[in-house]
């Protein structure tokens, strides 16, 4: 007996909700305006370290009548501010508009760049969370019936719950790989047969490795779909291709931010990554300026989320920079789309004589020369003349170790060609760099600040 | 049915929820009744209509 949860023109349908997906533009930014004028008296109102702000600014809700009022007058948000608001009373400090009673889930970043920052989710915005994953699901093709498989220890990390509660919001079923060993996943996925895998690019080729070293190959297992986020690789070419490979499945990325949302989920012809247009807007800058780019052109993205009420995030800087793209797409969809995903941060940018170097143009690089793992490590340092670079490497394990002086050379003649810079190659014997379940850490600042 | 309609026939239906929720059943049904209060609300933001913020705390469709 055929079984759905869902009617059998729903099914077919291209879109999770065409209606907003397919919205023209004019009528995006209308809804842009209204959401974004609901969520300043919002903020005003409920928040007071917005009414701070404002007043400060010398502006109500009131005042801004227009998207470029948005864009010109309401000040920008970092994180420290938020993490500094929060400090008076924690958890939420002036930071937060709702209390206990109404706030279900707290998370935290990760701290990596300083004080956590506390992160509330209300259980109507877990569904609103969760939806921005649905989008993306739906639209390559995901449906009820297909499986998801977590390799995830449901800690205070917020992107993969996002994950599971999209899941939950697709109607599909969840297989939780929580709690065992990576070897003990491979053996789960061959055993309990899921259709999709969720993890970070990096651990999804740990777990790929770890199949290689049991003698298992994964590329004929039931996993079809291998869906990322938590950092830059399902959009970096050679990275997403070692992944289809090892996989044997399409491999798609969301952008997400853990105390926004999961903002932007994969386009289906995998160019990038597609701005959840109704539930968030965005305002891409130049990061020294502040004044906006113009469309096709990299800027940082200021993200504003309309779902993240318990804590709003209005004017956020995300440092991280995009290629945003404003027209119909060859999907279908009438949302920016982040051209290539998110192309490297602004905190992350190296100047070698002269030379902008984004590290995820060094990992899209290295994909390319035969004889490497996709493990790897770019160090900065400092000097008088400017920052120098260095990247260590992993040889593949069937390169002899008497290769790995032509690897090196090789690696370094590339980067040269390709990036225009002197990049210092160091290979490793396989197995010598870290591995990471979630987010990888791959640069290294040693850079004076 | 259109989309106007449809929007009519949802706002309708958070009324009644509101009017069956201002002498709670039981603290079970209360619930019932405010998540499915939520679902229609969810189901008017993807409308793309302007409703109150969050409707754990508005039931029936109260602004902000």
């Amino acid at each position: 007996m055929s079984q759905s949860i869902l009617s059998p023109k729903s099914l077919a349908s291209p879109y999770w909700n065409a209606y907003t997906e397919t919205m023209d533009r004019e009528q995006l930014d209308q809804l842009h305006l209204r959401r974004i004028q609901m969520l300043l008296r919002w903020a005003y109102e409920r928040v007071p370290f917005y009414r701070r702000l404002y007043d400060k600014a010398g502006i109500t809700p009131a005042d801004i009548r227009s998207l470029d009022d948005f864009d010109r007058h309401v000040p920008a948000v970092d994180k420290k501010d938020l993490v500094e608001a929060q400090q008076g009373s924690p958890p939420w400090g002036d930071a937060g508009a709702l209390t206990e009673d109404v706030n279900l889930f707290r998370f935290q970043t990760s701290g990596s760049t300083g004080v956590p920052l506390a992160i509330p989710v209300t259980y109507y915005s877990s569904h609103h969370y969760g939806e921005q994953w649905t989008y993306g699901f739906w639209a390559v093709g995901l449906r009820p019936h297909d499986t998801f498989y977590f390799p995830f220890n449901w800690g205070t990390f917020a992107g993969f719950w996002s994950a599971y509660w999209g899941v939950r919001r697709l109607g599909a079923t969840v297989h939780s790989g929580g709690g065992l060993s990576t070897e003990q996943r491979v053996k789960q996925i061959l055993e309990w047969k899921p259709t999709v895998l969720l993890a970070t690019p990096t651990y999804a080729l740990a777990m790929a490795e770890k199949a290689r070293d049991l003698g298992i190959d994964l590329a004929a297992s039931s996993i079809r779909v291998t869906y990322h986020a938590g950092e830059p690789g399902g959009n970096v070419p050679t990275t997403r291709r070692a992944i289809e490979e090892a996989w044997g499945a399409k491999t798609y990325e969301l952008y997400g931010i853990a105390e926004v949302g999961a903002i932007a989920p994969g386009c289906p012809l995998q160019t990038g990554v597609h701005l959840a247009e109704d539930q968030s807007y965005a305002s891409v800058v130049d990061p020294e300026t502040g004044r906006p780019v113009a469309d096709g052109e990299v800027g940082e993205n200021l993200i504003t989320s309309y779902i993240q009420f318990a804590q709003p995030t209005i004017k956020y800087r995300t440092h991280d920079l995009v290629r945003a793209v404003r027209r119909r797409c060859g999907c279908g969809r009438t949302w920016m789309l982040f051209e290539g995903g998110v192309l490297g941060r602004t905190d992350h940018m190296i100047i070698i004589k002269g030379t902008n170097v984004y590290p995820t143009a060094v990992e899209a690089l290295l994909g390319d020369i035969a004889g490497l793992t996709p493990h790897y490590e770019i160090h900065v340092t400092g000097e008088r003349t400017g920052d120098t670079l260095a990247v260590k490497v992993e040889a593949a394990p069937d390169v002899p170790a008497d290769r790995y002086g032509d690897l090196k050379r090789r690696a370094e003649q590339l980067l040269y060609e390709r990036a225009f810079v002197r990049i210092g190659v160091e290979v490793e014997p396989p197995g010598t760099l870290p591995r990471y379940e979630l987010k990888a850490k791959r640069f290294f600042d040693h850079r004076p600040h | 049915m259109t989309r106007d309609t449809l929007v009519d026939e949802l706002t309708a239906l958070r009324r009644t929820l509101a009017l069956l929720n201002e002498d709670p059943w039981s603290p079970a049904v209360e619930r019932s009744l405010r998540l499915a209060d939520m679902y229609l609300h969810l189901a008017l933001w993807q409308l793309g209509e302007l409703e109150a913020i969050t409707p754990e705390l508005t039931q029936g469709g109260e602004t902000p």
